[in-house]
């Protein structure tokens, strides 16, 4: 159960819910301010972003183990990889409180896929954190702590509308906050590679 | 926009995950450790060692293979240390050379006792002896006691076993020597010396159970894992101490390891793991091999085996050690495999102008010590023990003999 705990603190801060919805947030009001059609649809945002990123982060916790033998790298020397791959991405939440401080505008059609999936939710940090996970932890662990962070993630772009009625503030503050969990997370990760085997 | 603020993106991810690639997990290579490679090694350093004495007892102490010169100096614990891995070569590799090699070099420890009160001193200048010294020839001792049977010794085991207790302090630190002119034991401690002592303790406790050497051993192996590196001050604790590993192993066996001890254990092992990790990060790539510096000695590289050798038996006996007992045999046979790949064959030593000190060791820069050969050829034997899945130690109780 602890091990669950631990899992879901990473992929929660990894995937980062709130950073996420931060950066729909301010697409959404960008679009509105210039006039511009806004090509995200929030059941597809909410059912297809979700699910390709549960798609890619799976695998990465499954395929993790024969990934890592083929380059020739141990889990443990992984997890110093993993720490610091978490460090840009904890960097750009808690200065900005949104995953894609610097993707954010005129999103395309296929804004579900990319780039909300693969540098959102599924970025290289998330990848490379469920295949250090999946490694230390287990990939089944790691499975279940993915979904329920992308199903928060889902359920946070479902109430899309009520956070439109909230200042943006207190969303950025969430997605600062995971930014900080994730530099935690980072340091915890560095230091159970000192520690580990 | 969208396009180049994405390509930016995956740009920025590229030279980040290969910047990760090429400076944190570079690949590692732990070339082969199967029994039949690692025994050849073993059986090679050996050889060597056999090669290296000299016709008083001493061995070559270091050799410059590129100047194809031998130094001048001399270390009695070395010494120690070298007879010791020759009587293991002879009880483990059934190598009566080595047997008489050894027993060589135990003349030479012999003709340089001193005694006094009712112990036995190993002394070079009659001034004092050091603590470690004679903590190695009395595992030394053990070891030919268990690989032959042979119980000529016992008295002087005994003898040099009281010189132990005797600089052994109420809190489980040993001084580093017995001062003969002051007739007291040495102010301070060594680092070196401290875990040393406590396994020729475990191995006495071995050799004569109900003697009480056991609870020497408990005090002093409580000092290493709660107090010994705070007191050295040990920048980076735990201090990568094979001795002491060797020491778990042994009290494992007779069980109660302390709480504090076995997360020393962890620790310990962790050490160990993450140097074996950087060493198999050199082997692995042109750049590895940059970033982490040049190839560590065999005279580290080896200690690395022998502790986690050590760790890896106390984990057959302790099942608190269950949680990393996997991971030790993958760095045990990552570094030995690594180690066997690096020693000098006959072929290479023939390049240079005295082939008999080149083949079977390892060198760095050009120098070999011979103490690269003595902690690699341990760990590599008791490599061999994890690869067969053999807790015992003992050459004897492994034949199903009684020493």
């Amino acid at each position: 159960m602890i091990d669950l705990l631990v899992v879901l603190g990473g992929m929660f801060a990894a995937v980062s819910p709130f950073g996420a919805l931060a950066a729909v947030l301010w697409y959404r009001r960008d679009s509105a301010a210039t006039g511009a059609t806004d090509p995200l649809d929030v059941r597809r945002l909410m059912l297809l972003s979700a699910t390709a990123a549960f798609v890619v982060l799976a695998g990465a916790a499954l395929i993790g183990g024969p990934l890592l033998d083929a380059f020739a790298i141990t889990d443990s020397t992984f997890e110093f990889a993993a720490a610091a791959a978490m460090v840009p991405l904890a960097i750009r939440l808690i200065v900005a409180g949104d995953s894609m401080a610097a993707l954010r505008r005129r999103v395309p059609e296929y804004a579900w896929l990319f780039p909300f999936s693969v540098p959102l939710l599924a970025s290289p940090t998330s990848v490379i954190t469920a295949i250090s996970y999946g490694q230390r932890i287990g990939a089944i662990e790691t499975i279940i702590a993915t979904a329920i962070a992308l199903v928060v993630t889902a359920g946070l772009f479902a109430t899309l509308a009520f956070w439109e009625q909230q200042r943006l503030l207190v969303v950025q503050m969430l997605g600062r906050a995971s930014g900080v969990l994730l530099a935690g997370l980072a340091l915890e990760m560095a230091l159970d590679g000192l520690r580990a085997i | 926009m969208l396009f180049r603020s994405g390509m930016l993106s995956i740009a920025f991810w590229i030279v980040f995950i290969g910047g990760l690639r090429m400076t944190v997990v570079p690949p590692e290579d732990c070339g082969t450790a199967d029994v039949d490679t690692l025994q050849s090694s073993a059986i090679a350093a050996a050889q060597w060692m056999e090669r290296a004495q000299n016709p008083d007892g001493t061995f070559a102490y270091e050799y410059n293979a590129e100047t194809d010169t031998l130094s001048p100096e001399y270390n009695e614990v070395r010494h120690a240390a070298l007879v010791m891995a020759l009587y293991e070569a002879a009880g483990r590799l059934d190598d009566p050379t080595a047997l008489q090699v050894a027993d060589q070099g135990l003349k030479w420890e012999q003709d340089h006792l001193a005694r006094k009160h009712d112990w036995a001193l190993l002394t070079t200048d009659a001034t004092g002896g050091s603590t470690g010294s004679n903590a190695l020839m009395l595992v030394g001792l053990t070891e030919r006691r268990s690989a032959t049977g042979d119980k000529q010794y016992d008295d002087l085991m005994h003898e040099v076993a009281r010189l132990l207790t005797a600089v052994l302090r109420d809190d489980g630190s040993f001084s580093p020597g017995w001062d003969l002119a002051a007739d007291e034991m040495a102010p301070g401690t060594s680092l070196y010396y401290q875990g040393e002592s406590t396994w020729a303790l475990t191995l006495m406790a071995n050799a004569f159970p109900g003697e009480g050497w056991d609870t020497a051993a408990r005090r002093a192996m409580e000092y290493i894992a709660t107090r010994r590196d705070d007191d050295e001050n040990v920048k980076y604790p735990p201090w990568a101490d094979q001795w002491a590993g060797y020491s778990l192993g042994e009290i494992a066996r007779w069980g109660g390891l302390t709480d504090a001890e076995i997360d020393y254990a962890h620790r310990l092992a962790a050490r160990f793991g993450l140097l074996v990790r950087t060493e198999a990060q050199r082997e692995g790539s042109w750049y590895g091999s940059l970033l982490r510096g040049r190839d560590s000695r065999g005279a580290g590289a080896g200690t690395w085996i022998e502790g986690l050798a050590g760790i890896w038996r106390a984990s057959k006996y302790d099942n608190r050690l269950d949680d990393i007992k996997q991971s030790i045999v993958e760095r045990t046979t990552c570094i030995a495999g690594i180690m066997a790949k690096r020693q000098q064959t006959g072929e290479q030593a023939e390049k240079y102008a005295e082939p008999s000190l080149v083949e079977g060791a390892w060198f760095r820069d050009g120098v070999t010590r011979m103490d690269d050969q003595q902690h690699t050829f341990s760990g590599l034997i008791y490599t061999i023990d994890i690869l067969q899945n053999n807790p015992i130690r003992e050459s004897l109780l492994q034949a199903g003999l009684s020493p």
